[in-house]
């Protein structure tokens, strides 16, 4: 038996203190969590202000780390509230910001040298020279696309880039590239009143708030000239399991496996971080022998359809919902 | 007459040299050459470089700028094609290189730092910062995101000096760019090599109540999207370049439509007014229906005309009803 000397980490998402917690004790060695209207997923799952220091606090007395999600695309009128989170939560004591804004990259680098930045999955790395741009601005790990087409793209930045690299290795994955979709607000997009800002504001941007209506999950048909030619979820992508993809991602430079799902309830983030836990300390004890275990088949069965009930069930129903009361007003 | 820097640049874009010949130029300041959406489309000016040279070389002798397209977000293995296209464009003397991906940014700063770079919005610079650290790093142009309010555009520019701003007045606004191709991946048999080209027919991606038109690897506005009605808001302010997105038109209809905006120009320079109604209605006609919503804070599929209520506003006066 040879054991490996890689320092991986596992980042489980955090929806709220209770599920970090879960993610913690369950085996993640970080969580990720939004801080409020500036991550990429809607505010319940998100942490305002007091919240997030709480949540670092607990975090941290578990032995894990938190990196803060600040991945939106900033509008005009957020730059100084993006801004304020960010000497707030590095004076909490966060871990890492993860970023896409290059403009808020480059502040961030200059105006809190010692904070760690990752460059987010919304900046679609899929290139070396991506990756170094974003190392350049001060990226310490840099987020692979997962919309790669050809996985030998990971080693290929890998052996050109020294920088970290961090993968969604389990979750839902997107048809479009991260940070280039715009079709939510092209669908529907309102003014509509803010509690928090006390004023109305825009709602239905994804890249700017995260509000993303899952159109790529969605029935649909495509045409031409009139005739049907194909339909059903046409841009539905099966989930990412990424089991079996875990010894080339350790050989090949990948320091962070991520856990996708924010907004996915506490029991899917704790088989998720369970399961990939024991996937990762198997390779870490013996990488030659490291193979995908039958025994974890109803585990990735049980992940799958939790994400599929949810996209049935929660999201889809609960924005149509939504957009219905705002047309019905 | 609006108060105006100066009067902006029309550009179109045409992906093949067929394309181009056809295409009626009289009307075009500069022409971006090149399909940045797929390297497989059949002609596409970005894999045929000798095709790319003349189309340069044509377009420049005719008195006009011609700028360079390149692939949106080019994996490792397709950089070799990225850095020729940029390579050969630079050798040509291209007036710019349109980027849509920070490598290929990095990359042509580092191998061709004297070659002008021009952003596209697939680099989502919504705030004035961003764009500041663009211009900083050598860029000499940019398209604001396609996304914001006509007033957030305005702060941008207030705030960033020294730098051009383009803003797309019409055509085909993308809506993401996709990891596959939609149609090869859904049309039974063409998943296998050579791609079959079924791009050049006309796609929907019918969504129930609404639609998206699908062009392969990614998905555009069904409708065009036409500022036709608000020239002369953009001319007052101080845009350096209106676009039309016509990557996905023919000849015929890129001239018709780069008509019908040079149209608008003329008018306003000489009279100071022009005839917008008469100019969309010509528009629809060849185009079909307009969409613009982005801009005016409604879904980017909706239209708002310049004589409708500030959505805004009217969202406002419905709060304060409530």
């Amino acid at each position: 038996m040879t054991k490996s000397s890689i320092k991986v980490e596992l980042m489980a998402p955090a929806s709220s203190i209770d599920t970090a917690v879960v993610a913690a004790k369950n085996g993640a060695d970080a969580v990720y969590a939004g801080v409020t209207n500036l991550s990429m997923r809607p505010k319940r799952v998100e942490f305002k202000d007091e919240s997030f220091e709480d949540l670092i606090n607990t975090v941290h007395s578990h032995g894990s780390k938190v990196y803060a999600t600040m991945n939106i695309c900033p509008k005009p009128s957020d730059v100084e509230n993006f801004k304020r989170r960010v000497s707030e939560i590095n004076d909490f004591g966060v871990d890492a910001v993860i970023v896409s804004d290059v403009g808020m990259m480059d502040w961030i680098h200059k105006n809190f040298p010692d904070l760690p930045i990752h460059a987010s999955i919304m900046t679609s790395i899929v290139n070396p020279e991506s990756a170094q741009f974003y190392k350049d601005l001060g990226a310490s790990v840099v987020v692979v696309s997962r919309s790669l087409e050809d996985i030998g793209g990971v080693e290929e930045i890998h052996g050109k880039v020294d920088v970290d690299l961090e993968v969604f290795v389990h979750g839902g994955i997107c048809y479009m590239f991260d940070g280039i979709c715009y079709m939510s607000s092209y669908w529907k997009q309102k003014w509509d009143y803010d509690e928090d800002l006390g004023d109305i504001r825009l709602v239905g941007q994804n890249n700017t708030k995260g509000e993303c209506h899952l159109i790529c999950k969605r029935n649909c048909s495509l045409t031409s000239n009139g005739i049907v030619k194909a339909d059903g979820k046409l841009m539905r992508r099966p989930d990412d399991v990424g089991l079996g993809k875990i010894p080339y991602y350790l050989k090949n430079g990948v320091r962070i496996l991520k856990i996708e799902g924010r907004a996915m309830p506490a029991y899917y983030i704790e088989a998720a971080t369970k399961l990939y836990r024991e996937a990762i300390d198997l390779y870490l004890s013996d990488p030659e022998k490291y193979s995908v275990k039958d025994s974890w088949a109803p585990a990735v069965e049980n992940l799958i359809e939790a994400r599929h009930e949810y996209e049935r069930k929660w999201d889809i129903e609960r924005n149509l919902q939504a957009w219905e009361k705002v047309e019905n007003t | 007459m609006p108060e105006f820097k100066s009067w902006p640049e029309l550009s179109a874009a045409v992906a093949t040299a067929d394309i181009l010949a056809e295409t009626e130029l009289d009307d075009l300041d500069s022409v971006y050459l090149g399909q940045p959406y797929c390297l497989k489309v059949s002609g596409n000016l970005l894999r045929n470089l000798d095709e790319l040279s003349d189309s340069i070389k044509m377009i420049q002798l005719s008195g006009r700028r011609a700028y360079v397209t390149t692939p949106i977000i080019p994996e490792s293995k397709d950089f070799d094609s990225v850095e020729a296209i940029v390579s050969r464009a630079a050798a040509f003397g291209a007036d710019a290189v349109e980027i849509h991906d920070a490598g290929v940014l990095r990359w042509t700063r580092k191998n061709f730092p004297d070659l002008p770079v021009h952003l596209s919005s697939f680099l989502n610079i919504y705030q004035p910062e961003t764009a500041i650290f663009y211009k900083d790093m050598g860029v000499t142009r940019i398209v604001p995101a396609n996304e914001l309010l006509e007033s957030e555009v305005e702060l941008i520019k207030e705030q960033v000096e020294r730098i051009e701003f383009a803003v797309p007045v019409h055509g085909s606004l993308p809506l993401g760019m996709a990891y596959s191709c939609l149609l090869r991946r859904n049309l039974p048999g063409e998943e296998m090599d050579p791609c079959r080209q079924q791009c050049a027919e006309v796609h929907d991606l019918d969504m129930g109540d609404w639609k998206m038109r699908c062009v392969g690897t990614s998905l555009v506005s069904a409708d065009d999207f036409s500022m036709i009605e608000f020239m002369p808001a953009l001319i007052s302010e101080g845009f350096d370049g209106f676009r039309l997105e016509t990557h996905f038109d023919e000849a015929e209809r890129i001239s018709e439509i780069a008509n019908i905006y040079r149209n608008a120009l003329v008018e306003m320079a000489s009279r100071g007014d022009y005839p917008a109604n008469d100019l969309k209605r010509h528009l629809q006609e060849v185009c079909g229906d307009l969409s613009n919503g982005w801009r005016y804070g409604l879904s980017g599929k909706d239209y708002i005309s310049s004589l409708d209520e500030d959505p805004f506003m009217a969202a406002k006066k419905g709060m304060g009803k409530s």
